[in-house]
């Protein structure tokens, strides 16, 4: 099996999933009390947002190491990483603003969580568009690489942001010091979902980083994975 | 927006729908923007895989 068919395999896996997150979070999860159906954005929200930074952090760790090992295969991997992360980075700018309505009262704030996730996003973007306006590869990668170092950083910023300023934003529910602030069944329903957002970006990565070494092998003369 | 009833603990279980505020046309656009996304990347990816 090459390792674009390992891709769309695991990607069929995750669309699978997220049928059964869907079921489960419609179906079989509590209505909250007072935000009602609303709530039940967190059960995408999260997850997307959680990988929307985990793939920032992939991305700044691959161009670190790039740097110093100068292995086109982490370059391939940080820059498949980016795009995934663009999509659940999308996700969360969307499925936030429509929560943010009916709960806050309007769909953007330019308090810091949503500032810097605002801009997390734009450093994914201006990532991707940096690699397609570079021409050449060595100065590509190492120009992206930097820029995905910085976007790095971004990062505990925008998860602390919440501690350091005044936020509309909620702190977080899971993911802090302390034990979870949700009763069984959300958290359950949470976890399921962040491993589906786990296949996901598992298998859209898989798949970006096998078209990646298809693009690069005709420039060295090989072939490709397929 | 309508309010749970004070009369009703927190410890009652599952709410009753009428005790919930009607935010599910949000909850539905958000399931729906989540879905169109993630499979418009899917299929996007599908047929870059499958150019020549």
């Amino acid at each position: 099996m090459t390792l674009l068919a390992k891709g769309r395999a695991i990607t069929l896996l995750g669309l699978c999933g997220l049928v059964g997150v869907y079921v489960r979070a419609l179906a079989f999860t509590p209505v909250e009390r007072v935000q009602g159906l609303a709530q039940k954005i967190y059960y995408l929200h999260v997850p997307a947002a959680i990988w929307a930074e985990t793939a920032m952090i992939f991305v700044g760790l691959a161009g670190a190491f790039y740097l110093f090992l100068k292995d086109e295969r982490l370059d391939r991997f940080a820059a498949s990483s980016a795009e995934v992360g663009t999509v659940f980075a999308t996700i969360v700018l969307t499925t936030g603003p429509i929560w943010g309505k009916p709960i806050w009262g309007t769909w953007w704030t330019w308090d810091a969580r949503l500032t810097s996730t605002l801009l997390l996003f734009f450093v994914y973007v201006g990532y991707l568009l940096l690699r397609a306006a570079v021409v050449d590869p060595f100065l590509r990668s190492r120009y992206a690489a930097v820029l995905g170092i910085c976007g790095m950083f971004l990062v505990p910023f925008i998860h602390f942001s919440v501690y350091l300023f005044r936020t509309l934003h909620p702190g977080p529910i899971v993911l802090k010091p302390s034990a979870p602030s949700l009763p069984a069944p959300m958290l359950v329903t949470w976890a399921v979902s962040v491993a589906v957002f786990t296949v996901l970006y598992v298998g859209f990565v898989t798949q970006r980083y096998a078209l990646a070494v298809r693009g690069a092998a005709p420039e060295r003369g090989e072939a490709g994975p397929g | 927006m309508r309010w749970p009833s004070a009369a009703r603990p927190p410890s009652a279980g599952r709410p009753a729908l009428a005790d919930v505020p009607s935010t599910g046309g949000y909850m539905v656009a958000a399931y729906v923007v989540t879905a169109v996304i993630l499979v418009a990347y899917a299929v996007a990816l599908y047929r870059r895989g499958n150019r020549p």
